[in-house]
This record gives structure tokens, sequence and C-alpha cells, in this order.
């Protein structure tokens, strides 16, 4: 039998409720209640969320608030959020930002890129500049969805794995790497609007993983330590040489007629990209999922060498070629949620990485089954059971 | 908003705060799951729900 455990559970007698429209009156009016519950513990706050949205900066905010410490800096408290009827726009946004994150089966979850409404007359100095706002700013939400949800994404890869096996085992897919059965096995349990955007990441994942192989390739093997600015110079002049082999065979392409916002919007995604893998998410990944993620008979490998640090560095080298790939799929479905309008179901918002947790929906497999399960079991035994077969391609993107 | 609102993009890393103890809780929690299932997550997934729906008929 599982033993509830209060992360993950939702507890109406410490909650907040988001109703209606997101903005500087409703961070007025839930604020004193935040910190009511605060100062009466560090116990978990769960966030009701029933909304069409509003302002990203009221949505931010009341995030800030739920996250804040005291003065003796205790831990921020956990934050469970829910959606009961429907999160859209910034309301989406804010359910995915909780640390446990669920829906109600019928809700409805909507993420688009940002809007603004203009009451100036338009010129074209001014769309073009207020075009390249939007722009940015979109890319910079889908750079914070992808830190949001990674963990949630993560998981969802992992713990797939033995799906995999199955469909190598069909004809003519016994060469598919882990990430391409992943893709096929996601794309396989949404609806046809989750379809839409897992295809739209697709058609983007192609683009981003040449992009980001053949620089971050070039990157690499520039020798010895640089600054910053010098490295920057160095991903730049690789990117224009990607964009000018990619478009060889287009007469009419140039930088001067296009080419050059699209080398811009190529450095930023590259920095986002990098930014992944910057600070402690590596190591992090490595510890978390690595026992999993690596094929038992690499796994074996690792564990026989004595040395650890040269240990770690074996693990951090196998987990960091499962993890590229898999974070350019995933970069290129956060910034496709970020263009056009994306209304989702509760369970396309699980399988996208976007929640934990659809209530009632015991076959969707969340972090809470492992937290809660009964670890007597799991304290018997002391050997794991291997997998039918290894299922070691890596995550990377086929050859074929 | 206008236009004079326009920024440069920020760089800016969203660290969702885990705390030690919690990362070490959940990664307990994986190695217990791990050390009765191995790398095969599915099969802990079918046994939860043979256990839930027992639990449901009581």
């Amino acid at each position: 039998m599982s033993k509830p455990h209060p992360y993950y559970r939702l507890n109406p007698a410490r909650s907040i409720h988001l109703v209606g429209l997101i903005d500087q009156d409703l961070v007025s009016r839930v604020t004193p209640h935040i910190l009511k519950l605060q100062a009466q513990s560090r116990d978990p706050i769960t966030v009701y969320i029933d909304s069409n949205g509003g302002q990203p900066l009221a949505a931010e905010t009341i995030l800030n608030v739920l996250r804040m410490t005291d003065q003796d800096g205790a831990e921020p408290c956990h934050i469970i959020t829910a959606v009961t009827t429907k999160a859209l726009s910034a309301a989406a946004d804010l359910l995915s930002s909780g640390d446990y994150a669920v829906a109600y089966p019928h809700s409805l979850i909507h993420y688009h890129g940002l809007r603004t409404a203009e009451p100036n007359l338009l010129t074209a100095e001014y769309s073009s500049r207020l075009a390249a706002y939007l722009r940015q700013r979109n890319d910079q939400y889908a750079l914070e969805l992808a830190q949001k949800i990674d963990d949630r994404f993560s998981f969802r890869f992992v713990s797939h794995l033995s799906e995999y096996v199955t469909i190598r085992s069909q004809p003519g897919k016994q060469h598919l790497s882990d990430l391409d059965c992943f893709i096929e096995f996601i794309g396989g349990k949404l609806s046809p609007e989750g379809t839409e955007i897992w295809e739209r990441a697709k058609q983007r994942h192609s683009r981003y993983a040449q992009l980001f192989y053949t620089v971050m390739r070039k990157v690499r093997s520039s020798s010895g330590p640089r600054a910053r600015a010098k490295l920057e110079a160095f991903a730049i002049k690789a990117i224009a040489d990607f964009e000018v082999k990619a478009n060889k065979d287009n007469p009419r392409w140039s930088f001067r007629g296009g080419g050059i916002e699209r080398l811009t919007e190529d450095f930023f995604l590259f920095n986002e990209y990098v930014t992944n893998f910057s600070g402690d998410r590596l190591q992090r990944w490595s510890a978390d999922w690595g026992k999993i993620a690596v094929p038992a008979d690499r796994m074996a490998e690792i564990d026989a060498i004595q040395d650890e640090q040269a240990k770690k560095t074996a693990l951090e080298s196998e987990i960091r070629s499962i993890l590229e790939p898999l974070t350019a799929f995933f970069a290129a479905l956060c910034h496709a949620l970020q263009e056009g309008e994306n209304q989702l179901t509760a369970t396309d918002a699980y399988w996208l990485g976007l929640i934990d947790e659809v209530i009632g929906k015991d076959d969707l497999f969340c972090q809470r089954h492992i937290e809660e399960w009964d670890n007597e079991k799991g304290k018997q035994e002391d050997q794991p059971k291997e997998l039918p077969e290894t299922t070691g391609t890596g995550a990377g993107p086929s050859q074929d | 908003m206008g236009v004079s609102a326009v920024a440069e993009p920020k760089e800016r890393r969203i660290e969702r705060p885990v705390s030690s103890k919690r990362e070490k809780e959940f990664r307990d929690a994986i190695e217990r799951v791990y050390r009765r299932y191995g790398r095969d997550l599915s099969a802990f997934l079918r046994d939860v729900k043979k256990e839930s729906e027992l639990l449901k008929k009581g």
C-alpha cells in the first residue's frame, strides 16, 4: 500500500485560489493569504487555478511571493499547482511553474506566444521593432519554460525506456535511437491538437539538431579556454558557415536578404542550448537518472572503473550523449509551444511534460508513484532486474 | 505596451529552488525502485496499478 506524501498531495486546508483574470488586483488579493500560510508553517501550499490568463508580470509576481523565504532564511514552501477547469496563457505558465503540477482530467490548458494590444497607430519602424521585441520575448519565455519543465520531460524519457525496446523490435525499426523511439512513443499518445504541436516540434528539431551538432562540434574543436566574447564570435562564424551551407541551393538567399535575422535567431538559440548544459544540470541528471538511462552493460563497465574521478567523467560523457539530442528536441518543443495557439487536454499536457499528474489517471506514471511506493519491497531486493535487451543506441537521431 | 519598453533579451536562468534534502529523498526513492525493478520502470508502474486496483476493490 502506498503512503501519501505531502509534497504530491493537494491540500485545500493550505491553499490559495487563482480564479479569473491574473492582474495586479489578483496579486493584491492573494498576497496577504500567501503570507499568512507561510507564517503558519513551511509546509506545501496548493495553488488552485481556474483562469483565462492575464498579465505575465502579475503571474510572475504571484510566483515570486509563493517562493519567498522568511527572515531566518527558511526554505521556500513547496508549491503544488492544480488546474481545476482551465489554465490559459499566463495561467498555463503558472501551472507549469509549480514544483508539482496537477490537472483535473477534463481541464483545458492553453499555451501561446506573447501578444500585445497597441493603442497607437503603427509605422513601419514601430512594427518592425515590436515584432523583434515579441520574438525575443517568445524566445525568452521558451527558455524559461524549458527550465521549468526540464525534470518532467526527462522523467517521461527515462520512464518509458522499455517501450523503446518494443518499438525497435518492429520490422524496419531496429536502427531507431532512443530519441527516435521516444518521439514515436509520445506521438502515439496525443490528441489531434497535441499531435499538431508535436509535429511542429519535430520539424523544428530537424533544423535545431543539425545546427547544434554542427556549431557545437566546431566550438569544441577550438582549443583552450577563451574569453566569452571570443567564444561567441567563434559560434557566430560557425553559424554563418552553417547557414551558407544550408542555403547553398538557393541562389536568392543572402545575409542581407533575411539571412542576418536568421543568424541572430540561431545565435540566441545556440546560446540557450549551451545555457542548458551550464551549472550542475549534467551532474544532477547523472545522479538522478544515470543508472536508469545508461544501458546496463555500459553502466557495468563504468562501475568497474576504480578511479572515482574517471568514473564520474565516464558517466557524464555517457549521459551527455543521451542528454544533448534530447535537449535539442526539448528546445524545439518549448519554442513550438510559443508559436500559434496550442490548446491541450490534461493528458496532452502530461505527455508533453508540462504537468506531473492527471488526477484519477493511474496509468500515467508520475514521480508521486515513486516517492509514495511502499519501499519495503525495495529493501528486500538487492539486485536489479534487467531489461530483456540493451536499449543502448543512445538518444541521438539515427544516422539512417 | 510601448516599444519604449523594448529591452535587450536578458540572459537569466530560473533556478527551481530544490533543497538538497528533497533531492536526496527523491534519489533515495529512485534507488529503492531501481533495486527492485532495474531499468524497467514500466514493470514498476504495472505493479503500482495492480496495487491501486486492489485498493479500490477493498
